[in-house]
């Protein structure tokens, strides 16, 4: 196996997930409210959903590739109902329930990807460069093209996500 | 034999709980230090958008050495490393500030270095070992890994309801941090002396805290911000931001919003005045709004010539301090005519209900994003669907209105866009320049430069429409789809502050 590819994977797979949290944050900031309870939510339901998402990967079957399409469906809701029905707080429930679907993929990845490398300490490193540079990135990127990036970046990067899921290395 | 290998699986048992036990704790401590000691470096550095932005970074940054060092360190390390590491940490946050305002005094480029450095290697990395050691050590499989992440999980939730549930005492998050980090060297060390060392330790700390914290934000504010002989009033970690009222040794009063001034110079009296009394003078507002509390001096301003006053501000810790120390300078307790509402002004402006007559911005320049949004095209526009027939809104321009000067050139942009009707005003004695805008305006020229003279001003520069658009030119205003001018100012003032 190149050796190369498994670190690609992991730190891509962050930035994916880094942009989406970036993405969530400054769309309910824009759409909901900017007080605490909008920036609560993100952290709260990605964690919880984590949670749910580490679980859900032990199991023996793979469905990384149906819940990256789940994530990046719930995302694009969120983005979608904000924009329509702007500082509707009673819809907060629902895009707590949206953030949980993007956070169990982040905790689904690193419960399938255990194995990728020959230690956890080096899967948590890749994905945590990653994340770091999609945290540049997002931030920048909103910073340039405003709510315009939180669609195109989130969407290119899981794009590229999706084709690195289908052919992602095995585990080791 | 049999009790042989019973004690072994009991002790196996015990360290698995031990180490789930610690990895809770290193949860709950990563979210508390993003939330308290993140803001206070901000604040320490003076938080425009760029610091908030290193700052964040630098701490993800520790994640990363921590994974790092995960794989190179044994758990025996990581046993040793502990109490050093939590002895460094039990400095925080006095240390810090001593540091930067010693750092400050000299160069302050080392100060942004030093925190930087402290946020890189010392803050997050130690917790975010813990977790890769602890599922490598139980040979990497998936079933541990995510028993073991859960917990941390767990502990990162715990840590978010204790932030919001502790935020209202300052003393509160840093004494549950130390609690918790010492915690976890006990539980490393797994000895009676270890937990006598560290309950020992937990109590020096709470006992002496009133005081270091007291005197460490006096030096700071001595040193960083020239502040002669200043006393801490008031000093919250609010949801949003680190809120600090100083009294100087000469009496006067300054409010800081992470670390930058708020209100307490001679310019920023003058400002309320020209930003509140005068659109108040000149409309007489039934109905008035002020978006942003501050020191509540506008409402003083306001009241005493409005029907009714509605304040919206978005963090509460504000105008509690304000009401608590300020009384005398925003009289909030000898008007009934105004009432507050805690809530972010763009939902507020975005909903239906009272139209008013007069809308104060009492906001700071657009130094962050966040704040950078209130000056908006769309906000602007939410607020003139909020405005009365007759209503106008106020706005300070953050500098003084002529070519070249980016910020008010870029408010005046947004302003020109939203509205049919739009003056600006520069009184000699504010220094800076403020907008007055509606669909139409209910006053002359010589009416404002008449309202400006009776507020102190000896002479005022006053521009009509067409004399602001030739100035603010092909300047583009801040929108949701342009929102990069907060990020230029707070570069421009990072440059100044520690680059020259």
């Amino acid at each position: 196996m190149n050796t190369i590819w498994p670190g690609v994977y992991a730190t891509l797979m962050g930035i994916h997930f880094a942009l989406l949290q970036t993405g969530y944050f400054f769309e309910l900031q824009i759409g909901l409210t900017a007080a605490y309870p909008s920036f609560i939510t993100v952290i709260l339901s990605w964690l919880a959903g984590s949670v749910i998402g580490l679980r859900a990967g032990r199991g023996g079957a793979d469905y990384s590739l149906l819940l990256h399409v789940a994530s990046l469906a719930a995302y694009g809701a969120c983005v979608l109902l904000l924009n329509t029905w702007p500082y509707q707080t009673g819809l907060l429930p629902l895009y707590a329930a949206l953030i949980m679907v993007s956070g169990a993929q982040a905790g689904y990845f690193f419960a399938v990807n255990t194995k990728l490398f020959s230690s956890v300490s080096r899967l948590f490193l890749m994905e945590n460069n990653g994340f770091v540079a999609g945290w540049i990135i997002g931030f920048f990127g909103f910073v340039a093209f405003g709510h315009s990036f939180d669609i195109i970046g989130p969407a290119t990067m899981g794009a590229v996500s999706a084709w690195l899921i289908s052919g992602r290395p095995r585990p080791l | 034999m049999v009790i042989e290998h019973t004690e072994k699986v009991n002790l196996r048992q015990a360290g698995k709980w031990r180490e789930e036990a610690i990895l809770f704790l290193a949860g709950i401590c990563l979210i508390m230090l993003q939330f308290f000691m993140i803001r206070e470096i901000t604040a320490l550095l003076l938080g425009t958008e760029i610091v908030i932005f290193i700052v964040t970074v630098s701490y993800f940054l520790g994640y990363s050495v921590g994974y790092y060092m995960a794989g190179v360190l044994t758990t025996g390390n990581v046993r040793k490393l502990a109490p050093f590491f939590w002895m460094i940490h039990l400095t925080m946050p006095f240390s810090l500030r001593y540091l930067s305002g010693f750092a400050m005094l000299r160069t302050p480029l080392v100060a942004l270095v030093l925190l930087t450095f402290i946020m890189v290697f010392v803050l997050s990395s130690f917790f975010s070992i813990l977790l890769p050691r602890f599922a490598d050590s139980r040979g990497g499989d998936t079933g541990s890994l995510v028993r073991l992440y859960s917990v941390e999980l767990a502990g990162a939730i715990t840590g978010v309801v204790m932030v919001l549930s502790l935020n209202t005492h300052n003393w509160a998050q840093p004494i549950v941090y130390q609690a918790a980090f010492g915690a976890i060297v006990a539980l490393l060390w797994g000895r009676r002396l270890a937990w006598v060392a560290t309950i020992s330790a937990i109590a020096v700390y709470s006992t002496l805290f009133p005081h270091l914290e007291a005197y460490s934000l006096s030096y700071h504010y001595n040193t960083a911000h020239d502040i002669t002989d200043s006393s801490v009033l008031y000093s919250v970690n609010s949801p949003y931001q680190k809120v600090d009222m100083i009294r100087a040794g000469s009496g006067r009063r300054y409010i800081f919003l992470d670390g930058n001034q708020n209100y307490g110079s001679d310019s920023l009296r003058i400002f309320n005045k020209f930003l509140s009394r005068l659109p108040a003078a000149l409309t007489r507002p039934g109905h008035a709004l002020i978006v942003g509390a501050g020191s509540m001096q506008s409402l003083r301003y306001v009241s005493q010539l409005a029907g009714n006053v509605d304040i919206v501000e978005l963090d509460g810790a504000v105008p509690e301090g304000s009401m608590r120390h300020m009384a005398d300078i925003n009289l909030h307790d000898r008007t009934d005519n105004w009432k507050l509402i805690i809530q972010d002004a763009r939902k507020f402006l975005g909903g239906k209900g009272t139209k008013y007559d007069l809308i104060i911005m009492d906001v700071p320049a657009p130094l962050n994003i966040q704040v950078g949004l209130l000056h908006s095209v769309e906000f602007y526009r939410m607020a003139k669907g909020r405005l009365s027939p007759g209503g106008v809104i106020s706005v300070s321009l953050s500098g003084r209105f002529r070519p070249g000067a980016n910020t008010p050139q870029t408010v005046a942009a947004a302003l020109l866009k939203v509205f049919d009707d739009v003056v600006i005003l520069t009184p000699d004695i504010a220094g800076r320049s403020f907008a007055i805008a509606g669909r139409k305006i209910p006053f002359t020229d010589y009416q404002l430069r008449f309202a400006a003279s009776e507020q102190g001003a000896r002479e005022t520069i006053i521009f009509d429409r067409e004399k602001i658009a030739r100035i603010v030119g092909q300047t583009p205003p801040i929108s949701l789809d342009h929102i990069s001018y907060p990020v230029k100012r707070s570069w421009r003032r990072v440059k100044i502050r520690y680059l020259r």
